[in-house]
């Protein structure tokens, strides 16, 4: 009998284990349990603490205006400012939502994170959260510290702790990087709420390229001259875009903006020179940028180092080939090209070889874009006089609708965590861009201001020593 | 921009689609068969699609993109030892004092899937099934997982320990993780969560399985 001792043993790591239970569970069938049905996960969010420093100062009182040293650097509506940019940026991602406050079993106000296990899982398991994210604010010399910890409330254990620094003015980031954080302990994959999107705008009477966060707010313009312009597309740092103008010669040529640290303007200027390059897009890794220039008044996909060495011609065949996107990995090339006698999307390998067909249905099919786990391309198909957008995988073989409505999708770009499309669509007359979980759900507007808004390109994630 | 330009005349036919069908809801497998698994070959089980349902109204004309599809009905011919599920389902409707469940139409061609033997080949007890039967749902009702998930193909096996109550004595063990350990923890959070179970009819330990979906 020594044998199942040693096997129960090996079996649970559990200790002393019963031989009538080993017993059970030998002859006990596997209980295979399948979920039912998706849901969001859900997070309680806590009033972050201010611990008050055991210092002379902080006998003073609560000082919210500036001068007198203040011993809690934040007001309690700025605690509140937190908290709602926490959950509006787990709102955001739609995988783990914010526990509404009427659930709340607990207080809404963070102990001191300090210490070791809680007592209060059960409270906030039966609360309906999956999670809850306490935390606190530490002064700094310039600005805030915020610690913050991200429980399991079913297993009681801590998923995260970490702190990161930021500035009074700026808590709504904060709090998006705070919530990206809480979905990245719950999924392994970070939510997208502190990232930007550029797109072309026509709202100044100009046609600009526009940035705003991917939660609607905060539109701004990246450029300024008449110069017609277009393409933007990230640099793979994040920061700064590329994009491209047309000059006064009616030559279009590639410019980087003026934001995210690069010199800004002109770019590769000596390459494939007095040819009209109209566009340029960046590889993921940074390491070449593919460019779709003309031949013989054909449109062709070159890449070059982004130094203008070791530039070489991608597509060889007669026919229009354009809107080049990267693999994940660097080393694919979706495009399209007309060479079957209409638009459709081919990949073919980073130096131009193993080209090979993708999309079969319809006869108008552009605008790939790889998603960032590189399992889908989202794309431009034209169906029954209106265009929406489809995601096929790259073997071609699944081909499903995302976005479906009788007026124009056009577009597609993906959110760095590959959860959500944007899109431009004319469904309320002018252009706006429109964001959409990869399910079809939750579509929302993020453009209200005037004029035609196209084109979007999401930023990568954001880099954590940006600020 | 020209060329670009010039594809935006292209074109303009009718497209006709041959889309895949993709069902909104997860496609259930059934299992039919009650009886314990003979050691090898394992018997492929019988499976059957659960009717997909139309897309959710919030959105019109947008299916949800997944790898899995609906899979062609298979029936296998029942077996003399099987439990009919119908009995089962009536002792659980008792045990749990159950009526008229809305839900119940949905979940009753399914509610059996995945009961299997470990090891042996003898059919399961109708007061473990009846048991099993009443956990994987309860289990199931308190689960939480977000679709992201689900568009993967994921298996978690882990050990629990029932007290006679119906409770959860620890911690899970898990056995055999899917590879994605937040899969491994979203499991055993659903495996706590539901603690305490409902009363088994012996305490013991149990082997219980988190897949993203049905047997294929």
């Amino acid at each position: 009998m020594k044998w199942r001792q040693v096997l129960a043993a090996w079996v649970g790591g559990m200790g002393v284990v019963g031989l009538a239970a080993v017993s059970a569970a030998q002859s006990n069938p596997v209980l295979e349990i399948t979920p039912d049905r998706a849901r969001s996960f859900r997070a309680a969010v806590q009033l972050f603490a201010q611990p008050v420093a055991a210092s002379p100062e902080s006998e003073s009182e609560f000082e919210s205006g500036p001068g007198g040293p203040s011993p809690v650097p934040l007001a309690p509506a700025q605690l509140e400012e937190l908290r709602r940019a926490i959950e509006e940026g787990l709102e955001f991602s739609s995988v783990v939502l914010p526990l509404s406050r009427d659930a709340y079993l607990v207080s809404q106000v963070s102990e001191s994170i300090q210490g070791g296990p809680r007592t209060v899982c059960p409270e906030w398991s039966q609360s309906g959260a999956e999670a809850w994210v306490e935390g606190e604010i530490r002064k700094r010399p310039t600005g805030i510290a915020v610690a913050y910890q991200v429980w399991d409330s079913a297993r009681c254990t801590r998923l995260e702790a970490e702190t990161v620094d930021g500035r009074v003015t700026n808590l709504r980031r904060l709090g998006q990087r705070i919530a990206d954080r809480v979905v990245a302990a719950l999924t392994g994959r970070a939510g997208a709420s502190e990232t930007e999107l550029a797109f072309v705008s026509t709202r100044t009477g100009q046609t600009e390229i526009f940035v705003m966060d991917a939660d609607g707010n905060r539109a701004r313009s990246a450029t300024r001259s008449p110069a017609l312009k277009s393409f933007p597309a990230w640099l793979p740092r994040g920061g700064a875009l590329l994009y491209t103008a047309f000059q006064s010669s009616g030559v279009p040529a590639l410019f980087l903006t003026s934001r995210g640290g690069v010199r800004p303007g002109p770019f590769l200027r000596r390459t494939l020179a007095g040819r009209p390059k109209y566009r340029g897009v960046f590889s993921p890794q940074g390491d070449w940028v593919a460019i779709v220039s003309s031949v013989a008044g054909e449109a062709e996909i070159f890449r070059v180092r982004p130094a203008g060495k070791d530039l070489k011609r991608l597509t060889q065949s007669s026919a229009i080939e354009v809107s080049p996107s990267w693999s994940p990995d660097g080393r694919q090339i979706a495009f399209v090209s007309d060479r079957s006698g209409a638009p459709q999307i081919y990949i073919m390998d980073a130096d131009g070889g193993n080209v090979r067909r993708v999309t079969f249905q319809g006869s108008y099919n552009t605008s790939p874009a790889w998603s960032p786990d590189g399992r889908w391309i989202a794309y431009e198909t034209r169906l029954e006089g209106h265009i929406d957008i489809w995601m096929v995988d790259p073997t071609g073989e699944v081909n499903v609708p995302l976005v479906a409505h009788p007026r124009d999708d056009e577009g597609p770009t993906w959110s760095p965590d590959g959860r959500k499309i944007a899109f431009s669509s004319n469904r309320r007359g002018r252009a706006d861009i429109y964001r959409i979980d990869i399910d079809g759900r939750n579509l929302v507007r993020m453009t209200k201001d005037s004029g035609q808004n196209t084109q979007p390109a999401w930023s990568p994630y954001p880099r954590l020593e940006d600020d | 921009m020209a060329a670009s330009a010039a594809f935006h005349l292209v074109g303009g036919l009718v497209v006709g689609l041959a889309s895949t069908p993709f069902a909104n809801s997860a496609p259930a497998a059934i299992q039919v068969s009650l009886v314990a698994s003979l050691p090898a070959p394992r018997p492929k089980p019988a499976t059957q699609s659960r009717p997909a349902r139309p897309p959710a109204p919030r959105q019109k004309q947008v299916v949800l993109p997944r790898q899995s599809t609906t899979r062609v009905a298979k029936k296998q011919p029942s077996k003399p030892q099987e439990i009919a599920y119908e009995d089962v389902l009536s002792q659980l409707r008792d045990e749990l004092g159950e009526s008229d469940d809305v839900e119940e139409t949905e979940d009753t061609p399914d509610v059996l899937a995945g009961i299997r033997g470990s090891e042996g080949g003898r059919p399961v007890d109708r007061e473990v099934a009846a048991w099993m039967v009443a956990t994987r749902r309860h289990v199931r009702s308190v689960w939480v997982t977000p679709p992201e998930f689900l568009e993967r193909t994921l298996r978690t096996e882990m050990w629990i320990e029932v007290a006679a109550d119906g409770t959860i004595v620890d911690e899970p063990q898990v056995v055999e993780s899917s590879g994605d350990p937040f899969w491994d923890d979203n499991a055993v959070r659903a495996m706590l969560s539901a603690s305490p179970l409902p009363a088994p009819p012996a305490s013991g330990r149990w082997r219980v399985a988190f897949p993203t979906r049905g047997d294929e």
